[in-house]
């Protein structure tokens, strides 16, 4: 079952599922959850800001796993090299909205439309390694699962240095707990389950359209080799001094 | 032949090729150079501002530099099957990468010298703690000539290879950028024990990418 | 711009681009199958 990941009717019930968390996420989040003490209305924004950069770190995993997976000979097949580029385009799409949701909440809550704080400017280099990748994946040629499979590795490997490095290096220039402020100490009741929720609601989706995102790189895949198969079939036609054949080159 | 007498063979040939050819002196010396003039056009030296942001300029300078020299440390393979050589020569993956990691670095080192030289002289800049100011340079050197080896052979035989290094090597070394330029600023300012801290940073990104590099080159090189 | 319009704004953004990555992923699914022999 190397075309898909998942059943077909598991994968359309996915679909359904995540829809309807995804709907009741809005309903918690805009309407059911109370504003923030501090916030006030604005704060709403965490309940897709926080699950889109748990989904862009953990699009960023699974790419790395699966080019983990790739790279080792005994378990080396084109699923995961597949598997790997349909999570990091999800990664990509999902860390640009964290970036753009950070940036629509800061906004309102601290009058800037970006801060230099350690979370999003990790987001942000994270974001470049992933363009990077999918970059370095549209180039054709031999070698090029093993090419992508270890630029994946070596961008993995730096997430957690960039990440520490930039908190380090914030928390020491700290301008004021404003920042630290972005998830209240008392963060419970309605506003934790809606947090909960939306993370769930969010995985459910990824899940769903990485099924999808792969099913197409399978689908695509597939039309390649045969339209290669067609072409080249073409190309010896053409050689072929077979006098029924209509329109063969002279 | 042994692990280091396989490196100092590759990199004395990648530093006996820049000898001849001088294009690291003649071409990416004097591209920093600019560099370091534009950024001054850029900032009104009038405005005081120079001397502060120096640390950080002299760094962006250098890492666009090391742009240059790792696209010439892969360039200088691309014709005349002289990759193919390399893959034949027997030279393990890891040796060869040292080898030509190592001449990168040393490139950049002598280019960091004169720059930190001109940055020195043109910003206004006074540096009191020298040990500090040597040990981050050779570890932030160290790293990005790892990273940038790695990314080069991963880009070898690729057409886009100008293009595509940059953009994957820019965003993995941010964290040396940040490291070097605070340790720097901290020899500056004449506080050296904040500095210390971003050395050790620098030291253990250098050590992991040279181990990745060690491991991948092999692998990478026989794909291209 | 009041601080519900933000609020909208991002929920607003962001369905969008659910949306929209998943309705080209349709689209671009439905092309592939079509090629299919």
């Amino acid at each position: 079952m190397s075309d898909r990941l998942l059943n077909p009717r598991v994968a359309t019930g996915l679909g359904f599922a995540s829809l309807a968390a995804l709907v009741v996420l809005a309903i918690l989040a805009l309407d059911v959850a109370p504003p923030d003490a501090v916030q006030g209305d604005a704060q709403r924004l965490m309940y897709v800001h926080v699950p889109t950069a748990w989904l862009a770190y953990l699009a960023f995993g699974v790419t790395a796993l699966a080019s983990a997976l790739y790279l080792w000979p005994r378990t080396r097949s084109a699923v995961w090299d597949r598997l790997a580029g349909a999570s990091a385009e999800l990664g990509v799409l999902f860390t640009g909205l964290t970036l753009v949701l950070g940036s629509l909440w800061g906004r309102p809550v601290w009058g800037i439309w970006w801060a230099w704080d350690a979370r999003l400017v990790s987001t942000a280099v994270l974001f470049f390694l992933y363009v990077g990748y999918l970059a370095l994946r549209r180039i054709p040629g031999a070698g090029r699962e093993k090419r992508c499979a270890i630029a994946a590795l070596i961008a993995v490997v730096d997430v957690p240095i960039v990440h520490f490095s930039v908190e380090w290096w914030r928390t020491l220039h700290q301008q004021g707990t404003v920042f630290n402020e972005e998830l209240s100490a008392e963060i419970h009741g309605t506003m934790a389950v809606t947090l909960w929720w939306s993370v769930l609601a969010f995985t459910l989706l990824y899940v769903y359209l990485l099924d999808r995102r792969y099913r197409l790189a399978a689908l695509e895949a597939g039309r390649e080799e045969r339209e290669l198969a067609t072409a080249i079939a073409e190309r010896l036609a053409e050689a072929d001094p077979d006098p029924v054949e209509a329109g063969a080159a002279r | 032949m042994n692990l280091l007498r396989e490196t100092a063979l590759v990199a004395g040939k990648d530093l006996r090729i820049e000898a001849r050819s001088r294009v690291a002196l003649y071409q990416i010396l004097p591209f920093g150079g600019v560099v370091l003039l534009l950024f001054a056009f850029a900032l009104d030296p009038d405005r005081g501002i120079l001397p502060r942001v120096a640390p950080g300029l002299f760094w962006v300078a250098v890492l666009l530099a090391a742009l240059l020299a790792v696209s010439r440390s892969f360039a200088v393979e691309a014709g005349n099957g002289a990759r193919d050589g390399l893959r034949l020569s027997g030279l393990d993956g890891s040796s060869i990468f040292l080898g030509k990691a190592a001449a990168v670095a040393l490139e950049l080192l002598a280019l960091e010298i004169v720059l930190g030289t001109g940055v020195a002289l043109l910003y206004d800049v006074e540096v009191h703690a020298p040990l500090l100011v040597g040990l981050t340079v050779v570890t932030a050197t160290v790293g990005v000539a790892a990273t940038g080896t790695l990314y080069g052979v991963l880009a070898a035989g690729l057409r886009v290879r100008e293009t595509l290094v940059p953009v994957l090597l820019l965003p993995v070394v941010a964290p040396v950028m940040l490291g070097a330029t605070r340790a720097s600023e901290a020899a500056v300012e004449g506080v050296p024990s904040e500095g210390w801290p971003w050395v050790a940073l620098l030291a253990l990104v250098a050590a992991l990418y040279t181990g990745m590099g060690m491991l991948a080159f092999g692998p990478l090189l026989e794909e291209t | 711009m009041t601080d519900a319009g933000f609020v909208f704004a991002g929920w607003g953004i962001a369905a969008a681009a659910v949306g929209g990555y998943w309705l080209a992923l349709v689209l671009r699914t439905r092309r592939a199958e079509r090629s299919r022999p």
